[in-house]
């Protein structure tokens, strides 16, 4: 196609256009490296917590109670192995309340069979509105466990209602398909201690128990997913956690406490009034919320991230699955930001309001839609002859090399630190992983949360089939 | 001249990232390759040691190239074997070889091999040397030397490593401790003069057993220190100690603003028997923080046993909710 004939103000728009994409291309790297100093900052200047721990294990009489809130839909292949692990925690003062939201498939009486559960009574005070309970069931083996059943609501009115029935101060919300370190919840917990007036809310690392042999509810051998999917979202997830969530807890403006392995107070649940059920991301409104409302009262207060407490998760092994999960978390990002967008960039709100807020304007909303539009109009106006080829090279070298370069910085940075590789084959495979992850995954991924965001104009609702493989087990021995 | 900037930058990023990640492989294969075979270094000698007859086979100058493997290959050897070797080995060629091997072999490990041969008086010179070592070094000796050697008369030493101008280590208080060795409680009573305060707050921590008369009357100073945290563990050290001379003091419990020094504070009401504060720990049932409701409780109900928490149970406040919980764990400690 000749473009000479084009007139010159098309040139001039290709140009700005592309321009902008780069722009907000290199904001979102400028905000990830950001990200990755203030988690490198954090990560080098932690104080080792085993003698800590080593005392807090010999003094039983200092530990806080903590109520473990297990909300369960559908979760039949998994809830035993996640519940038996719970209940190994090396942790003196906890009880364990299971919420059955209305599964349709067995997990109740899996959850009977398997822990001898008894129905029994519960008096207690309904601070927040839910489904209605079916009933309580609770085992004479495991005096600490107490299983609600409930109509399905959805996973925040299922946590609202163990709010409720909660005896504790601090809950911590875990997911049903997870498994927790042994000591997790002890360093999960060790911030309300050490600094109890502030301390809010505290999240820990989340991180792929695909290819993990599990035994009786306890991980025996952690080993990189061999499936290539799981593989990629193991590196996403070491990424996501290891320099957004630590940065961003560094940078006092952590927006998001997973809601598969936090803790937070419950009085402060009761107060911005539980879990909202309008919304498919109830963990990340949750956090906003409480940000929002500590910071209307003028509390001191911290919400912290820490690298070391470990929960392990099943991730999606098929690309239909991963794809309703992405847009699902695309859909509950944009329904927060857009139910809390006042605080975004007020000075009032201080830096959960402004990098907080702000970055995830930038990461959740601006970026992958820039992004993608960049895939597509960038070769095309080069291809009709109205970029020079260094426009070309530029945006390709900096989304891809870019974001190898900071996937192969946060890999590094955690083997430093934390060393969590089995090998040093490991480590190359994942390296391998966070290069390959560029060419084709990234993009798609970009592609998923656009179409996140169209579905939330849309007003699609719903959470999808999430279809599960179960957790690996060690072969049979002979 | 921008765009070109760009992309090499991005490039150069990359390819730099790249080259760190096969750097640390290459680093982190090395280390496993050195850690096996040293593994099987160890495995080797001590096999060789386990399968020598009498002193003429036994591996001298192996053991004396790897000197800083002997304690490790000890831990491998049967209990035959290592009387052989302790019997046998020329104890002058190993002094001379570890003198040798100065400024390449630390003193702790030095210490550890002349104590496979119970070879005391070397420890002795060794402990010298580690008097100049670092902090760190001389606490982990410290602690090796309670763990290995609670026969020995070690305290001069402890002392000596633990006091250079620094907080004793708490783990070593605590070994100390296990053993019931006079030694931890001495060693806490020292501290308690330390000029800064964490050496004060640690030895408060480790008073947590019968004290004299007049090293009670030490404690009296630090309940009404300016440090809140030196305040809490006195008045714990005051509960765990049953000492009764305070009993006046804890009608100070409403001037305490800080919640953690009211919770022990009302630890030590319970345990000394303060029933004159019963009305104080009854208020502290309705207060903001949940350990101070949580403590009160405790001390009413080791006050007055679990009736004096039945009045609060009907009413569904704060105060009724860590009744509640107060009384369900009373029960379950019952029905065990």
């Amino acid at each position: 196609m000749n473009t000479e004939t084009l007139p010159f103000w098309v040139h001039d728009i290709a140009v700005i256009i592309t321009v902008a994409i780069l722009i907000s291309v290199m904001v979102q790297y400028l905000l990830y490296s950001l990200q990755l100093g203030f988690a490198f900052y954090a990560l080098r200047r932690r104080i080792p917590e085993q003698l800590d721990i080593e005392f807090w294990t010999n003094d039983n009489s200092e530990n806080i109670p903590i109520s473990l809130l297990v909300p369960a839909f559908n979760e039949s292949l998994n809830v035993t192995d996640s519940l038996e692990s719970l209940l190994k925690l090396q942790y003196p003062a906890f009880e364990l309340i299971v919420i059955n939201d209305g599964s349709t498939d067995d997990t109740l009486a899996t959850l009977i069979k398997h822990f001898n559960l008894r129905p029994s009574q519960r008096v207690f005070q309904q601070r927040l509105k839910t489904k209605d309970i079916l009933g309580f069931y609770t085992s004479p083996d495991y005096p600490q466990l107490l299983v609600i059943d409930k109509v399905n609501g959805g996973k925040a009115d299922a946590l609202n209602a163990g709010i409720n029935l909660a005896r504790y101060s601090i809950f911590c919300a875990i997911d049903a398909d997870s498994i927790l370190e042994p000591l997790a919840l002890y360093r999960a917990a060790l911030p309300f201690y050490q600094d109890p007036m502030r301390m809010a809310a505290v999240g820990g690392t989340i991180r792929v128990a695909n290819g993990c042999t599990i035994q009786n509810g306890a991980i025996i051998a952690h080993r990189t997913p061999k499936n290539f999917l799981a593989k990629l979202q193991t590196l996403e997830y070491l990424r996501a956690f290891l320099i957004a969530r630590l940065g961003l807890s560094q940078a006092k403006s952590l927006l998001l406490v997973s809601g598969a392995f936090g803790l937070f107070r419950r009085h402060m649940a009761i107060k911005v009034g539980g879990y909202s059920t309008d919304t498919v991301g109830e963990d990340y409104e949750f956090t906003v919320k409480l940000h929002k409302y500590l910071l209307d009262n003028e509390q001191d207060y911290q919400v912290k991230f820490l690298p070391e407490p470990v929960c392990w998760t099943e991730v999606p092994e098929s690309l239909g699955t991963l794809a309703r999960q992405r847009k699902r978390w695309q859909r509950g990002a944009i329904e927060t930001i857009a139910k809390h967008w006042k605080m975004a960039l007020q000075p009032q709100y201080g830096r959960a309001g402004i990098l907080g807020m702000g970055s995830s304007i930038v990461i959740d909303i601006i970026s992958p839609l820039l992004e993608v539009m960049g895939y597509i109009i960038v070769p095309l106006f080069w291809l009709f002859g109205l970029l020079h080829t260094d426009y070309l090279l530029a945006f390709f070298a900096l989304s891809i090399g870019a974001g190898m370069a900071l996937s192969l910085a946060a890999l590094i940075l955690s083997e430093l630190e934390l060393s969590r590789a089995a090998s040093p084959k490991e480590i190359l495979s994942l390296g391998a992983v966070a290069v390959a992850e560029n060419f084709g995954y990234r993009q798609i991924n970009s592609l998923w949360r656009c179409i996140g965001t169209w579905q939330y104009f849309r007003k699609h609702q719903g959470w999808g089939v999430n279809k599960r493989r179960g957790f690996k087990k060690p072969p049979p021995t002979p | 001249m921008l765009l070109k900037a760009i992309w090499l930058t991005s490039l150069g990023l990359s390819i730099s990232a790249i080259l760190g990640l096969l750097i640390l492989a290459v680093h982190r294969h090395g280390a496993a390759r050195l850690n096996r075979t040293r593994t099987a270094l160890i495995e080797t000698i001590a096999n060789e040691v386990n399968q020598c007859d009498g002193a003429a086979e036994l591996p001298v100058d192996l053991l004396l190239t790897h000197i800083g493997l002997l304690p490790s290959v000890a831990k491998r050897l049967t209990p035959n074997a290592k009387e052989r070797l302790i019997n046998n080995f020329p104890i002058d060629r190993m002094l001379s070889r570890l003198q040798h091997l100065d400024g390449h072999i630390n003193s702790l490990n030095k210490a550890k091999i002349l104590d496979v041969f119970d070879y005391h008086p070397a420890i002795g010179q060794a402990f010298f040397d580690l008097l100049k070592a670092s902090f760190l070094v001389r606490n982990m000796a410290a602690i090796w030397l309670i763990e290995k050697s609670p026969e020995l008369n070690v305290v001069t030493m402890i002392n000596r490593l633990c006091h250079a101008g620094r907080p004793p280590n708490r783990k070593i208080i605590q070994l100390l401790r296990q053993q019931a060795r006079d030694d931890a409680h001495w060693l806490a009573m020292l501290s308690l003069d330390a000029p800064n305060l964490p050496q004060i707050i640690t030895a408060l921590e480790c008073l947590q057993f019968p004290l004299s008369a007049s090293q009670q009357q030490r404690l009296l100073v630090y309940l009404a220190h300016d440090n809140p945290d030196v305040r809490a563990q006195a008045w714990r050290a005051v509960g765990s100690n049953h000492y009764s001379e305070t009993q006046v003091l804890l009608s100070g419990f409403d001037d305490e603003s800080i919640w953690f020094v009211r919770t022990q504070m009302a630890y030590a009401a319970g345990v000394l028997g303060a029933v004159e504060i019963t009305s104080q720990l009854e208020a502290a049932l309705y207060s903001d923080v949940w350990w101070e409701r949580y403590r009160a409780a405790q001390a009413l109900v080791r006050l007055k046993g679990t009736d004096a928490l039945t009045p609060f149970l009907t009413v569904g406040d704060r105060a009724g909710r860590v009744a509640q919980v107060l009384l369900s764990e009373q029960t379950e400690m019952t029905l065990r």
